[in-house]
């Protein structure tokens, strides 16, 4: 059942959805620590996850 | 600071907005497919052409993913309530409850999505008018798009004094005026506006819901409510902001049911090919019937939702006590290769719990679950499915709903919004009071909300009346007026309200539907504004 439910569209935006909250302690650490690599792998997990959902939406139709 | 305010910094400040409202309108993308794009151009010109260091946007990003989750705490359980009440087949009982209260079904139409959702913009705020809305419209019968478009319209115009005067209050202590007087006149202007706005909401619904023939059967009934909600709150602005907006909504919501037994509603009307209704829909329920349950059994989750806001938000003692617990991020001060500055936070955006309208909204569902479980409307082991359907319903969303609020906080940290708000002001000139109310629409459209637009704009409209030598009441009037009417476009509230009325991924055709009239309301505005100012000039 759990591998259904990430095999399909729902599942995969939930991964999306979920990746995105998990961005924010990189960007907040990163930018208090004043660690860069920390904000970019922040901002770059926001990128990718928010363009997989675009994938989802457009590139699947 | 030296912002390069410029065309083709205007241009690129705007490109996120164009690309995502193109996207959006034009190519119909839903708003979780069109934001990633449109938040890819916001980082890449905010590195390449504003000069913003990486910690900066980073931070901003926090902020903009914080402030995202204080919104889904509203949308989240908005849409548990709506299962729930769908689970129980309660929505077929409203329809069918309407009817004796009136059957009339224009003024049923009206009562929910303007007059209902007004009262809850009055109480809540945060998106709960569209939330709780949408669904109640397709309830009574609404095709899907417009269910959404109405409440949209509807609730905008009580934004500014709504929710208890949050977003007013936003404008007074942004722009730092103490003076009663201005502070009144302002009020004036602002009411003033506003009472404009909702006269065309309320004519909007009847032309959307028959053209000629139903705004002249709705006309009483929009004359009545409109001078009860924009004329009455303009009165109690002069007294009291605060409770301005909520007051009025609540006898609007009271007068509401005594027309539905005047002789102009009391008997059956409705237009059979009217647009905005789906004749053929049936709610279908799973594992009740519908029949044996009664409108007030119906909405228990609705009662529940107004007594328990009531209650917390207007018992000052109870509202301090709950208000105790509080979750907030410090945050450190950034700036831009070109000078704008954020400043450092020791506490932003407080988060309270305890009396945030989604607890309210959670603890509602939940009250609403076991009622109807108790009364057998509801199966038992349907706790899992319900939850289920939620989250399918609420994932797009909250993709969306972060990526539009990031998308804002960028902009903002980076000054593009500002480019946009300046820019535009340098290019009008002596003309600049014909977008004054549309710079509080640009506001709410990025931000989603009247009191962020207020916060943004407020000294810039402000310090633009100073410029112009023109009263700064009338510009501060205008821009939480354009704030307010904004909110019928922003895509996080559309987001809400095509969710809770199952047509996730439609936001472009709502914003098709309501941008005309936003602009044109803001526009308007504008006239009158200008004009007054050419007289008195």
């Amino acid at each position: 059942m759990e591998n259904k439910f990430f095999k399909s569209k729902i599942g995969k935006q939930t991964i999306s959805g979920v990746t995105l909250f998990v961005a924010f302690p990189f960007l907040y650490l990163g930018a208090h620590q004043g660690m860069d690599i920390l904000s970019i792998i922040g901002l770059i997990a926001i990128l990718i996850s928010m363009g997989y959902t675009t994938y989802l939406g457009v590139g699947n139709k | 600071m030296d912002l390069p305010i410029n065309f083709i910094t205007w241009m690129l400040s705007a490109l996120p907005i164009i690309v995502l409202l193109v996207l959006m309108v034009r190519f119909q993308w839903g708003a979780a497919e069109a934001t990633p794009i449109a938040l890819a151009i916001v980082f890449t010109t905010a590195f390449l052409v504003f000069k913003a260091p990486i910690n900066l946007v980073a931070l901003e990003s926090a902020k903009g993913i914080w402030n995202a989750l204080i919104v889904l705490i509203v949308i989240w359980p908005a849409i548990f309530i709506y299962e729930v009440t769908h689970e129980a087949g309660a929505f077929e009982v409203f329809k069918n409850g309407m009817q004796k209260f009136s059957p009339n079904e224009l003024l049923q139409v009206i009562a929910i999505g303007w007059v209902f959702v007004s009262f809850l913009q009055g109480v809540t705020g945060f998106g709960v008018p569209v939330a709780v809305g949408a669904p109640l419209l397709t309830g009574i019968g609404l095709v899907p798009l417009w269910a959404v478009v109405i409440p949209l319209l509807g609730h905008a115009w009580a934004n500014t004094f709504g929710t208890l005067s949050v977003a007013w209050q936003a404008l007074i202590f942004q722009t730092g005026i103490t003076d009663v007087g201005l502070i009144n006149s302002i009020a004036l202007w602002a009411a003033s506006f506003l009472w404009i706005f909702n006269v065309i909401t309320g004519l909007s619904i009847s032309w959307f819901y028959g053209k000629k023939e139903a705004v002249k059967k709705g006309l009483p009934a929009v004359l009545i409510i409109s001078t009860i909600h924009g004329g009455g709150q303009l009165v109690l602005s002069q007294i009291n902001q605060t409770v301005a907006n909520f007051v009025m909504t609540c006898i609007a919501l009271g007068v509401i049911f005594l027309l539905g037994k005047t002789k102009w509603y009391n008997q059956p009307w409705s237009i059979k090919n009217s647009r905005i209704m789906d004749r053929s829909k049936t709610v279908t329920t799973e594992s009740t019937n519908p029949n044996e349950m009664n409108i007030h059994q119906a909405f228990t989750p609705y009662y529940a939702l107004t007594l328990i806001t009531l209650t917390i938000l207007l018992i000052q003692p109870i509202k301090r006590f709950l208000g105790q617990l509080k979750f907030s991020f410090s945050f450190i001060e950034t700036s831009t290769g070109y000078g704008v500055v954020n400043k450092a936070v020791d506490s932003y955006s407080a988060f309270s719990p305890l009396t945030h309208a989604g607890v309210f909204l959670l603890v509602a569902a939940f009250i609403g679950f076991f009622y109807f479980r108790s009364i057998k409307h509801i199966g038992k082991n349907r706790l899992g499915t319900i939850f289920m359907r939620t989250v399918e319903k609420t994932v797009p969303s909250t993709i969306a709903v972060v990526g539009l609020i990031v998308m804002s906080k960028v902009m903002g940290g980076t000054g593009q919004i500002e480019i946009l708000a300046v820019g535009t002001a340098n290019a009008m000139k002596g003309s600049y009071a014909l977008v004054a109310p549309l710079v509080g629409v640009l506001g709410s459209f990025m931000t989603s909300s009247n009191m962020a637009s207020n916060i943004l704009f407020g000294k810039f409209q402000m310090t633009t009346a100073s410029i112009l030598n023109v009263p700064v009441e009338t510009f501060l009037g205008a821009q939480t007026a354009g704030g307010a009417i904004g909110n019928t476009i922003s895509p996080g509230n559309v987001i809400l309200g095509t969710t809770t009325a199952g047509i996730l991924g439609q936001e472009g055709k709502v914003l098709k539907t309501i941008l005309p009239i936003a602009i044109a309301s803001a526009l308007f505005i504008g006239v009158i504004l200008f004009v007054y100012l050419m007289i008195i000039q």
